[in-house]
């Protein structure tokens, strides 16, 4: 009986895997490619035109390339990415994501910019589809992946530079550091205040104080001998009464901090900016 | 000493303010939320004006497709939408109702406008295309991150023990994209003619 039970959990597992979302790759550097599409020289060539480009200006460009993004559409599935990725300065908002999807078929479209909420005026929808019309797709087509891709990045770059003249790059890329500085933040004034009901408490109560106490007086009366019986229990109490009065506090009982454990992922990461779904799709 | 606990469990309740701050931001957080799903909503009803002008220029005798989205857009512009509609469920279904006929006349539209080439190949039409596509995409990704927000002050609505402090302050249980709308809408008509592009 517990063998077809754990068979059809098991199937259930199987099932629940063959309808799963693709999940999102990891952000281990501006260009990903899942779909080995690039050559190893032209995505180093790639990756330092956009690293060069994010340190002088801010602006972070991304290029994903995968095999598929079934069962979703390709917006569906650049707008996860784009939400964890996090492409673009927080506040500022100024990240691109390209995502290829190199077996997608027709009708979930196997091209994608997604354009952060801060560019949408410099890249705007029309604006990115003519870049998959001009630059990616005639590429493409020749399968000339690394030309389409680093003139579409050319082209969103000189886009987003007559746009965004003004704006300094001293804004610095926040990594996680925010965010490990909240969640430490939060639990420590929590566990200052309770830190400090705490000490009212046992101050008013004193058991663990009581405890160490106890332990002490007994000690200091101790008689060889002694048992239930012979046990002086008003002796025991007052002897108690003089050493809590000299002793104070007693014992400290919880007490605070021990800090939270906040978000302490480490690495490379997006700057924190948001995306809106602006953007265009396409296919070659 | 009964007292004493007492006082304790209502400093304690109170210095964690059982969920009331939580309360307070998610609160916001939808407010902010729902103004952009409105935002994008809006941004496609302005799209449509020139995009009617564009088809009418070259499918005029298309009366009833293009009237149906002028009458359409007019019914979802005209209602006022302001925060309490978040209160009000059946406003809320109300404003649903109206852009999901909007949706509908528009796909219809774009439908028909397949059957003439000279209109596909015009630029303008074309364009208004991405534009369109694009709005639609941002207001699919303005409805998804409103569910959630929603989704996340609903469940502190209900836990224990938030409730009370909602009951308290009366936070009620705020409305939400409905799934049969999420269906309708998701599944936007391909027609095909089989005319060579």
């Amino acid at each position: 009986m517990r063998i077809i039970r754990f068979f059809i959990f098991l199937l259930s597992l199987v099932c629940g895997v063959a309808q799963a979302q693709v999940p999102v790759p990891p952000f281990s550097g501006w260009v990903v490619d899942q779909a080995n599409m690039l050559s190893v020289k032209e995505h180093q060539d790639l990756t330092q035109l956009l690293n060069n480009y994010a340190n002088k200006k801010g602006s972070q460009i991304g290029i994903l390339l995968v095999k598929t993004t079934e069962p979703e559409a390709i917006e569906q599935f650049s707008i996860r990415v784009a939400d964890v990725w996090k492409l673009g300065r927080k506040g500022i908002d100024d990240g691109v994501l390209i995502v290829v999807a190199k077996n997608n078929p027709k009708s979930l479209q196997r091209l994608r910019i997604e354009v952060g909420r801060g560019l949408e005026g410099a890249i705007t929808d029309l604006q990115a589809k003519e870049i998959i019309e001009k630059f990616i797709v005639p590429n493409f087509k020749k399968k000339n992946y690394y030309s389409g891709l680093i003139e579409a990045s050319k082209g969103m770059i000189t886009l987003i530079d007559q746009e965004y003249a003004g704006i300094s790059n001293k804004a610095p890329i926040k990594k996680n550091k925010e965010s490990v500085w909240k969640g430490f933040e939060s639990y420590f004034v929590g566990f200052v205040i309770f830190g400090m009901i705490g000490l009212v408490w046992w101050r008013m109560y004193g058991m663990i104080g009581m405890t160490g106490l106890a332990l002490d007086v007994y000690k200091r009366n101790y008689r060889p001998g002694m048992n239930s019986q012979n046990f002086r229990g008003d002796e025991f109490t007052r002897t108690l009464e003089r050493v809590e009065r000299r002793s104070g506090w007693g014992n400290f009982g919880v007490g605070g901090g021990f800090g939270g454990s906040g978000g302490f992922g480490g690495g490379f990461g997006g700057g924190g900016g948001g995306f809106g779904g602006g953007g265009a799709s396409g296919d070659w | 000493m009964r007292l004493k606990w007492a006082v304790m469990a209502f400093l304690i309740m109170i210095l964690s303010g059982c969920g009331y701050n939580d309360f307070q931001t998610k609160d916001e957080a939808i407010k902010a939320a729902w103004g952009e799903v409105v935002n994008q909503y809006q941004r496609r009803a302005d799209l449509i004006p020139n995009l009617v002008n564009t088809v009418a220029g070259y499918a005029a005798h298309e009366k009833e497709t293009l009237s149906a989205v002028t009458q359409a857009r007019a019914a979802a512009t005209s209602m006022q939408i302001t925060p309490q509609v978040l209160n009000d469920p059946a406003a809320f279904s109300q404003f649903q109702r109206m852009q999901g006929q909007l949706t509908s006349a528009l796909s219809r539209l774009m439908a028909v406008s397949e059957r003439y080439p000279d209109l596909k190949a015009d630029g303008r039409f074309r364009d208004l295309q991405v534009q369109l596509e694009g709005t639609e995409n941002r207001i699919t990704v303005a409805r998804q991150r409103y569910i959630t927000t929603v989704q996340e002050y609903n469940v502190l609505a209900r836990q224990f023990p938030t409730n009370l402090t909602a009951m308290l302050f009366s936070y009620v249980v705020k409305p939400s994209f409905t799934v049969e709308n999420e269906k309708a809408i998701s599944n936007v008509p391909t027609v095909d003619f089989g005319q060579a592009k």
